[in-house]
Parts: C-alpha cells; structure tokens; sequence
C-alpha cells in the first residue's frame, strides 16, 4: 500500500508535483498559503517563447487538480512543522480560518459585490483594489470567498456583517477558528517558489519614488487582459498610453551588493513583454537595456530575433547607472554607457519596466533544509539528482532550488514527483 | 614600440579605414596585460563585465570622453597602447564613485590607479619607475640606496655644529643647500620633461593638415592655458566629484606645496637663510601656513588609506604607502623644526633639519617616477584633450593612429 505525500506549495511546480503523483495513484495534499493555487504563473499574461496565454494553459492544470481524486487541496493552510523521516513524516497544518463554510460557497461572489470594504489588491501588486471579502483572480481554484479579517469591518470594528446577509447559501461564518491538522506522509516536495527583490533598495532608479517606474511584475498585471486596466498598458502618473518603455535588465540581480544570481527567466521575459507592448500599442519604442540576452531555451533565440525583426524592439547592451524624473512631463531619462558604441548617452522614456531579481519565500520556519550560499535550497548532487535535497525524502521543484522559468520548473517537478513516489510505494 | 615582446599578437581592432592601414596593425595586443596590472593593483579587474555602469555614474565621464569601463575593455583586450594613449586615464580624481556603484564590486577606481602605475613606469626613461612599481623589494632597495645616498651627501657636507643655540647654517651651510637643490632641481625636472616627452608620444594630437598655422597655435595655446588654470590652479573638474573633503585636501596639498616653493624661492632671492626668527616675516608666514596646509592634507590622505573606509581605499598599493609617508614625513619635519627653532632646542632642530632635508631629497628624487608625477602627466593629458576635442569639433583632426 502507498502512503501519501505531500506537495507544499500551489504554484505551477506544486501542480504538476501534485497532478503526475495522483495520476500513479498516490493520494497527494497540496498545502497553498493563499487562498487558491495558480502561484506566480496566474500573474502572468502571456508566456515565453509561444506567447502562449497563461491563464489559458495553468487554468485547466489547476482545474485538474482540484477535481483529481488522490488530490486533496489544503488551501489558505500553511505547514508549521515537519518532524520524522523518509516514509514516515508527520507534518503539522495550519488551516487558516476563511470564515466561509467551504463545502456551503457556491462562489457566486455576492458577498464580494456587497461587501464595502476595499483594500490594495495583492494578486495586482496594489495597482487596484478587492474587497475584504475576496477571492485572488477570477479563475481561482477552489473558488471560495475568503474573508480578510485584517481589513474586515466586523473583524476590525465589530460593524457591517453585510456579507453574512446577502449570502444565498449562509456560508459565512464569523466563529470559524484556525485549526491545526497532522499529516503523515511518505515523502515531501517543497515547491514554494519566489518573492521578487525589493528595487527601492537601488535608490538611483527611484522605483517607489518616481510612479512611472514599475517592476516587470507590475507591467505583467497592466497588460493582462484581467489586470487593473483590464489590459490597457498606461502609465501611472496620468494613465495615458507610453510613447516609449524601456525595460531594465539585471534589476537587484547579477549585483554583489544585493544578489549576485542571474534570476534566468528575466532575459526572455522582458523580451516578451516588449513583443507584448508592441502588440498592444504598435508605435510604442521599445528598448532593453541588457549586459548579457541569456535566450538559452529551445525556441527562445528564435524568440529574441523576431522581438527584434518582426516586432521591433530595440536592444542596446549597457547597465543604466541612473534614472531621473522630468517634473512635468514625470517622463525618465535614463544614463547609461552604449557599451557596444562605447558612448555615454541619455535617453528619455514615458515607462520603465525593471526586470526584477528573485529570492525564494522564506522555508525555515517550518522545514529545516540547508540552504546554499546563494540562498537556494541545497541539493544532494546539483548534476545527477536535482531534485533531491539534504534531507532524505524531501524533494525540491521552481525557484526554490535555483532560479529557473517555466518550463524547467514543470520539468523538475515532474522528476520530483517521481522521485517522492518511489518513497511512497517503497514499504 | 612592443614589436619584440613575446607575448604580443597583432590583431586588427577595427575595420581599416584606408588601404595604407591593410598591412599596419591598428594595435597590438598584450595577452599579459590585464595580469600585469592585477600586479599593480587592479585586483578586481577580472570581475568586470563590462555593464558600462562606473562610465555613466562617473562625474568627470563625458561624451566623446568616456571612461573608465572603456580603460578596462583595453586592459582586458590587451590593447596597451590605447591604453597608455587615453588621455581619460588622467582625468580621474578617484572620488570612488565607480567602486561605489559598480554590480561586481571590480573596483574601477582602483584599476585606474593602477593604470596609472604602469603608465608611470612606461612612461619613465629608461623605465626607472618600474624600480618602485615592480615589487615591494626593488621598491624598499631603491628607497634604501636613496636614503643612504642623501645621508652619506649630508656627512660629507656637514659642518660643525654649535649646540649652545640652533644655527642650521653651522650643520650645512645654506650655500650648500641652494647650490644642491639648484642641481636636484634641474635633474628633477629634466627627468620629468624626458618622461613628458615619452608620454607626449603617446598622447599626441595632430591636427588635418588643412587647419591653418594660426588656428593651430590659438588652440594650442588656447587649451594650454584653460588645462593649467582650470586643472592645475583651481582643479574645477574635482568639484563635480560628489565627496568635496577630497578636493579640499588635494588643494591644500597642491598649494601647501607651492606656497612652500614660493617662501623657499623668496628667501632664496633676497639672500641666504637671512629671515630671522623675530620679527616673524610675511615668507614665514607663509612658508608656515603653507606647511601647516600641506601636513594636515597628507594626514587627511594618510589617514583615509589607514582606515580604508570607502570601498575605494580598501587596498593601498606599496608605493601609495611610501608616497603617502614621505609627503606627511617631509610636513611634519618641516614643522617640528620650525617649533625646536622657537624654542631654542638645538638638538631637535638639527636632527629634524637632517631628517628633514633627507626625506625632501627622496621625495623631490622620486618625484617623476612616483605617483607625484601625476602633476606633470594630468595637465598634459588634459591639455591634449582639450586640444583634441577642439580639433574635432571643427572636424579637422587627423586619423592618428
């Protein structure tokens, strides 16, 4: 008989660690912080090099999953211990209240359209607003309201309860309580993925300061079509459509005085949010400021010329040194070395995308896996198994074994769902 | 110039521009070059990768003159006479911002020093420099053979001193001193101009043909004049430098130090050692403030490399250690003997003035082959660019190399 495992983590790699274990037959929780899964990749637009839509391929994934019956979905919950060993580890669950009776929401969203109170959006990095009672994005899985009791009226000052009224199924519940489960499980994949670094710490490109510079994550919520401006890409100081964007490589990354790592997927990803810009805006000038265009996947060379041929996007290869704000126009002139002309020029743009470096989230407070120098999770042989860490039985998948895109994350969470399953039939 | 060196290999760097350049190499590439300056001092060179970040965050970088990242481009190619030919290389003031900012931590400042090193060496007669720049162990001999020369000169004039009072005439007559200081100034100084010369070969400028005799002079004199009032009197482009206690301190050094030579000079002209203690004269005067200035800048400079608090200053290279010491020796000296000569201590006045004129003698001897050269070098490289960019902007420069 196997025993079941357990993927902490509802991000791209969490899925696909979780669908390939429940497809052999293994009964696999999925523990997700938020209150849905879909991770990073529900943020994103469109994806490199296909300029595929990503809601369009992580959707029936997430879909998948949740309606897979070896999968059990621990969302809104978050690990707090894992004690044992391979074949038998005991895992203690956080499951954060929603005050909403899961199995008695329909999501049918009258409480949120009822709801008065609104606070930053985090699924848009604050460029919008929800509700207190909300779920993530649209296509969230499970589709559940979850009550954000920071920010909630009866929460904060013991007022409204409007949610509770209009609610066809009476599903709210203001006494619901956290509760802690136990698990026990074979074998574990952590795939807890990333933060992006914070640019303010680079005072001498005035993200924070100046509002029309945005980090690439931000830029990925404007032109999304379920973003803030329901796709329409405009700066924020006057929600006009940019003239002209440059994008900024290597931003808190391949810098030893905050991150030395290359974050991998930056490169090929500013290239697609310039083929994006352009598409969306045809006359917009699009420039990358680049040191080294790592276009190393399959198809992503191919990728890079057309941006540059078919589309237009310019490339000049230098690290800018400085940004600078015109009061006025609040448009940004960038300083910076054309290394390959060897001239020191500026150039004034309307919107700058900063193409941020990337920290895994924190794991130490409730998993203790040795960590490299550079941050990432340790791994037992990074050439022949990298996927394993340190400990025995507890796999790694995504950026919190080394940063790495897509298609490389899914790849490594299907090893280590093969990896986690031989634990798991193993007695 | 390096045709035989073993490790040299032509290469051409750009496309030729006339059939003439087809079998001329536009440079030659040292593949030892960027290991040689790791030697002298750019230890982070290597990690560059070339962002371009210290040429655009650096105050004194401008279009058409940009540095230093295309300094180290050279330096990593090898390309040594481009590099020994940029002017830029002496435009810097190492206010450290390129260290500051820099994503590698290269430390750009601390390569353009040491740039600066090697070209002190290949710019010196007979490479002499290399003696101070090669290894601590050429460098402390040639200190040592130097200190000895100077104490065996002082033994061999020394007169006999009195020491009921200080009389500095009775330890070495101050004809002797002058008649010294007049040869040593003329060997300094001809060592310096031999080392313009070969640094001007590097550095040259050649108008087009079709500029007319006067517009050249204009501009040459133009520029000569702009480069050594504007860098050399007042150093207007250090104020662009964000960090200003650096400007203050290398103004006091530079003008502590002239207006040593001009109190030196005034009491050399009205007559031998004839400016008595009481009634303290203007000379004194300024000989003293001039001193007080200079000593308090080499210990401003002494300190700033002892506690090695900018990322810039982390390292100091041998030779910033003696130039450093000797400038602050030869200050403190001065001072302390002008205090024992008030107070009427014979024997703290004579040994100073002993000490003293020895330190002065290493300093002065070492000064076109050491970092003091700088004062020479700087004005000249400036006044070629002042010079070249003029030329360009009328668009007659000639291809030069």
């Amino acid at each position: 008989m196997t025993k079941p495992v357990l993927v902490i983590g509802g991000g791209i790699a969490g899925i696909q660690a979780a669908v390939d274990l429940a497809e052999q037959g293994i009964k696999t929780y999925i523990v997700e912080k938020t209150p849905s899964i879909g991770g990073r990749m529900a943020q994103l637009d469109k994806t490199f090099p296909t300029l595929d839509c990503a809601s369009c391929i992580l959707t029936p994934k997430m879909v998948s999953a949740a309606k897979n019956k070896n999968i059990e979905l621990l969302t809104y919950s978050e690990v707090q211990e894992v004690t044992g060993s391979p074949g038998n580890f005991t895992v203690k669950v956080l499951k954060k209240p929603r005050y909403v009776r899961v199995e008695k929401c329909l999501g049918c969203g009258e409480c949120i359209t009822k709801c008065p109170m609104s606070v930053p959006d985090e699924f848009n990095l604050g460029m919008s607003k929800r509700k207190a009672i909300y779920w993530p994005f649209p296509q969230a899985v499970p589709l559940i309201a979850t009550i954000d009791s920071e920010h909630c009226l009866y929460f904060t000052k013991n007022v409204c309860r409007v949610c509770e009224r209009f609610c066809p199924t009476e599903a709210i519940d203001f006494k619901q309580e956290a509760e802690t489960i136990e698990l026990n499980v074979a074998s574990i994949v952590v795939a807890t993925g990333f933060q992006l670094l914070d640019p303010a710490q680079l005072p001498s490109y005035g993200y924070g300061k100046y509002a029309n510079v945005r980090t690439s994550l931000e830029f990925e919520r404007l032109v999304s079509a379920t973003g803030p401006t329901a796709g329409e890409i405009v700066r924020m100081s006057d929600k006009k459509h940019p003239e002209s964007i440059a994008f900024i490589q290597c931003v808190c990354s391949r810098d030893v005085r905050i991150n030395p790592n290359c974050s991998a997927f930056c490169c090929m990803a500013s290239v697609k949010q310039g083929v994006l810009a352009k598409e969306h805006l045809p006359d917009v000038k699009c420039t990358v400021f680049y040191m080294d265009l790592r276009a190393f996947g399959k198809g992503y060379q191919e990728f890079y010329d057309r941006a540059r041929g078919e589309f237009g996007v310019e490339f000049v290869r230098g690290r800018p040194a400085k940004i600078e704000e015109v009061t006025g126009t609040r448009n940004l002139v960038i300083t910076y070395e054309d290394t390959y002309a060897g001239r020191l020029a500026k150039k004034e743009v309307e919107m700058v995308v900063l193409a941020v470096g990337v920290k895994i989230n924190p794991i130490e407070h409730f998993i203790d896996l040795p960590l490299e120098e550079d941050g990432y999770v340790r791994l037992a042989k990074p050439q022949l198994d990298p996927v394993s860490t340190k400990r025995n039985g507890i796999f790694v998948a995504g950026v919190v074994a080394g940063a790495k895109d897509i298609p490389d994350s899914v790849t490594q969470a299907s090893a280590a769902a093969m990896k986690a399953s031989i634990i798991a039939a193993g007695e | 110039m390096s045709r035989s060196r073993p490790h040299s290999q032509t290469v051409l760097l750009e496309k030729p521009t006339s059939p003439r350049l087809v079998d001329e190499p536009l440079t030659r590439l040292d593949s030892q070059l960027s290991s040689k300056l790791e030697k002298l001092g750019a230890t982070r060179l290597y990690r560059c990768y070339n962002c371009g970040t210290c040429t655009a965050i650096c105050p004194l970088s401008k279009e058409l003159v940009e540095f230093p990242r295309s300094l180290i481009r050279y330096a990593i190619l090898g390309a040594e006479e481009k590099l020994l030919s940029s002017p830029a290389l002496w435009l810097c003031y190492f206010c450290g911002e390129c260290s500051d900012n820099c994503p590698k931590d290269a430390d750009p400042a601390s390569f353009v020093m040491a740039t600066r090193r090697y070209a002190i060496e290949r710019y010196s007669w007979g490479r002499v420099a290399s003696i101070f720049y090669r290894s601590p162990i050429t460098s402390s001999l040639g200190l040592i053979a130097l200190t000895f020369i100077a104490i065996l000169g002082l033994l061999v004039v020394k007169g006999s001193p009195t020491f009921s009072s200080p009389n500095l005439q009775t330890l070495v007559s101050f004809e002797v001193i002058h008649d010294v200081g007049l040869w040593l100034g003329a060997i300094v100084g001809l060592s310096a101009l031999a080392n313009l010369a070969i640094m001007g070969r590097f550095v040259r400028v050649k108008p087009g043909k079709n500029v007319a005799l006067a517009t050249r002079l204009r501009t040459w004199l133009s520029t000569l004049i702009g480069s050594v009032v504007r860098q050399s009197i007042v150093q207007v482009d250090f104020l662009k430098c964000t960090n200003r206690n650096r400007y203050y301190a290398h103004m006091a050094l530079f003008w502590g130090f002239i207006g040593l030579g001009i109190a030196t000079g005034i009491d050399f002209i009205i007559g031998l050692g004839k400016v008595p203690l009481y009634p303290v004269l203007p000379q004194r005067v300024l000989g003293i403030s001039a001193g007080v200035a200079f000593t308090l800048a080499a210990t401003y400079y002494l300190v700033k490399r002892l506690r090695k608090d900018e990322r810039h200053v982390r390292s100091s290279h041998s030779s910033d250690w003696v130039f450093v010491t000797l400038l602050f020796l030869a200050g403190i000296t001065g001072l302390l003997l002008t205090l024992s000569l008030y107070l009427d201590s014979a024997l703290a006045a004579y040994s100073l003035y002993a000490l003293h004129l020895v330190i002065v003698f290493d300093l002065l001897v070492l000064a076109p082959f050491t970092k003091f050269a700088h004062a020479v070098y700087r004005p000249l490289a400036i006044w070629m660019n002042d010079a070249a960019m003029r030329f360009r902007s009328v668009g007659k420069l000639e291809a030069d190399r």
